[in-house]
């Protein structure tokens, strides 16, 4: 349940932080918005068992990239940040309606997903259930892991 | 939560960046929508892996911290391109810059 | 969430907070007293019990700061941006305090089923990730009071804080690679037995590195040029007064406590200390008198050091910092792998050797890195 609530509210967060990081005028703005949409996504990876990939994102997304991008906004635009002329392209409507299309046909695309694989996928909690598990080992589980990498690498090397 | 919840999630988030992508003029902010895009490509990554038989292998988190690398280096020169350009045509418009076209 | 983890949560994570406000607290005091000494004055030494004659060597200080600062107009500039304005100290202040749970303090209350941040594969690096945040505060800071001398500090914050946190992490690798675990627990367990990093040739090597560099990541003096007072007023909080001026106060105290905790944590061997047989909770109170020590000395460095400027500030990071700390990373390795073959012998030649290697690059980068400046010459005052 706890899961079900985390995920509405962070996937609430990306896409109001990407929605805003595109559509503000301001660009710090829309640097910090990103930030938040980066951070959501971040916690979503955390959702996901990935920790590692979630430390990496804040690490790399929201403390090198996020840096990156001020520093060429103020470089570039006026101090202020303001995208004072005109915001949109000129055949910004036709963005829009591509856009769209192309939501559909990811939409359309995802069908046979569920044909496919969805009987056979876990539900995350039972990994973690399984690491909780008092009897569960973690070095054996590390040496599993190792050794299906090492396995990896010599069908790969052959 | 399914693996679709999260595949959804990831086709909003892609095409937020994709029309962002489309609609701005402004070289930074489209530079913003194609890390919107890339990120949405990790987050499904990510749930595939989680959700495939055997998520030990950790084939999503390799192939997503690759993502990243090559991203926070293609954020760098695609900077270092804008703030050229800006240097030289003294704006980030990307409709102001069609010197090819004329 | 069941009540029970909400218990356990709150049980690891506010004595945290509490204590380190305190120590907050009492810091500043220590702070300004030891300035003080250092300058030959006295300090603050008046504000003690309420209503009373006695002084207690100022120790009321603290308190009625607090009490001076919660009071004070909130002003905000007619031009700044109110929203960020508001933000960037809350900004400022989450990230420092986050990072505190990701120290291997050991409480006695805690048990093994308690919440134990430190003990999470990945402490060094949630560690790092998270500090990064500090520098977006400061920039935020800085840009929303529209003010050229605040942008001109967050500015500098910015590029100082990114250029240091490279051989930061760097020097911390060190010890990562030499464990094998970036879990904060392990880290600290081994060094168990005065089995301390910092008595190695690499280990100090990195442990200087990294000192210097979490100076410069929490500004303070000599790489306190965000807030240098004689050339840009206060730098980034030009434009906050009262609570918000409190809490980026508190924000960087909290974040020097952090890292001085972090390089306890690689280098200074954790909680270890004598009695630590007979008394296992002795480990919490090593653990924070390292951190005092540290603090210490940061005090020290303020009171002695004149401040950089902002081209020594960048050389020093790049030209130096860097590669020296890229090059210890090598000599670490070589190090490990003499290591693993258990002999005497090999390893006093690999200490003289690594010795001589990193003494000799370091004072090979400084004559490198040495201006071409001659001894002025004074043509007309003789």
């Amino acid at each position: 349940m706890n899961e079900v609530i985390a995920f509405w509210i962070l996937s609430a967060i990306a896409v109001l932080g990407a929605l805003v990081a595109v559509r503000k005028r301001n660009l710090i703005h829309g640097v910090f918005a990103l930030l938040v949409f980066f951070a959501g996504l971040s916690g979503l990876f955390l959702l996901l068992l990935a920790e590692f990939i979630a430390a990496v994102q804040v690490l790399v997304y929201i403390g090198a990239v996020g840096v990156l991008l001020l520093f060429a906004i103020m470089l570039t635009e006026r101090v202020a940040g303001d995208d004072g002329r005109r915001m949109t392209s000129r055949g910004w409507s036709w963005g829009l309606v591509v856009a769209a299309a192309v939501f559909v046909l990811l939409l359309l695309s995802l069908w046979p997903v569920q044909q496919l694989s969805m009987p056979k996928a876990k539900d995350p909690s039972e990994f973690l259930t399984q690491i909780s598990d008092p009897g569960y080992d973690g070095n054996s589980e590390r040496k599993r892991i190792l050794n299906s990498v090492r396995t990896i690498v010599n069908r790969w090397s052959n | 939560m399914t693996l679709h919840h999260y595949l959804i999630l990831a086709a909003v988030l892609f095409c937020v960046g994709l029309m962002g992508a489309f609609t701005r003029r402004n070289a930074i902010v489209v530079l913003f929508s194609v890390e919107i895009m890339l990120n949405a490509a990790n987050l499904n990554f990510i749930a595939f892996w989680r959700y495939s038989d055997n998520p030990e292998l950790l084939h999503g988190p390799m192939f997503t911290l690759f993502a990243i690398a090559v991203a926070a280096a293609e954020v760098a020169v695609g900077l270092a391109l804008v703030i050229a350009v800006y240097r030289h045509f003294k704006t980030v418009d990307l409709e102001s810059m069609n010197t090819l076209r004329e | 969430m069941s009540l029970e983890l909400l218990i356990d949560i709150l049980i690891a994570t506010v004595p945290l907070m509490l204590i380190f406000a305190t120590l907050f607290a009492f810091t500043t005091w220590l702070e300004r007293k030891a300035l003080a000494r250092i300058q030959n004055r006295i300090g603050p030494n008046k504000v003690g019990i309420p209503c009373t004659r006695i002084g207690l060597f100022g120790l009321g200080q603290p308190a009625a700061d607090g009490i001076k600062m919660i009071f004070k107009e909130n002003i905000v500039p007619r031009g700044a941006d109110r929203l960020f304005h508001l933000l960037a100290p809350i900004l400022a202040l989450i990230p420092s305090m986050l990072v505190l749970c990701f120290l291997p303090l050991d409480f006695p209350w805690l048990n093994e089923n308690s919440v134990k941040a430190f003990l999470l594969d990945g402490a060094v690096i949630f560690f790092f990730a998270i500090t990064g945040l500090n520098t977006l505060a400061v920039f935020m800071a800085g840009w929303a009071s529209r003010n050229k001398y605040s942008l001109l500090g967050g500015m500098r914050a910015v590029a100082q804080m990114v250029s240091y946190e490279i051989p930061l992490v760097l020097s911390a690798v060190i010890v990562v690679m030499m464990v094998g675990s970036l879990n904060a627990g392990e880290i600290a367990g081994a060094q168990k037995g005065g089995n301390w990093f910092v008595f190695s040739p690499w280990g100090f090597a990195a442990f200087v590195i990294f000192f210097i560099a979490a100076l410069a990541e929490t500004n303070r003096s000599p790489f306190d040029l965000p807030e240098a007072e004689s050339e840009i007023i206060a730098g980034y909080f030009t434009e906050y007064s009262g609570f918000k001026f409190a809490l980026f106060f508190l924000a960087e105290y909290i974040a020097m406590f952090a890292i001085s905790g972090l390089a306890v944590t690689l280098f200074l061997g954790g909680g270890d200390g004598p009695g630590l047989a007979v008394l296992p909770w002795l480990s919490v109170i090593w653990f924070l008198a390292k951190i005092f020590a540290l603090i210490a000395v940061m005090i020290w460095l303020r009171g002695t050091l004149p401040r950089l400027r902002v081209d020594q500030l960048m050389g020093f990071a790049w030209k130096f910092m860097l590669p020296l700390s890229i090059l210890n990373i090598f000599v670490a390795g070589f190090a490990w792998h003499a290591e693993q073959l258990d002999n005497k012998f090999i390893m006093v030649i690999t200490w003289l050797i690594s010795l001589a290697v990193l003494y000799g690059a370091a004072s090979g980068l400084n004559q490198l890195n040495r201006g071409k400046v001659r001894p002025r010459e004074y043509k007309y005052a003789e």
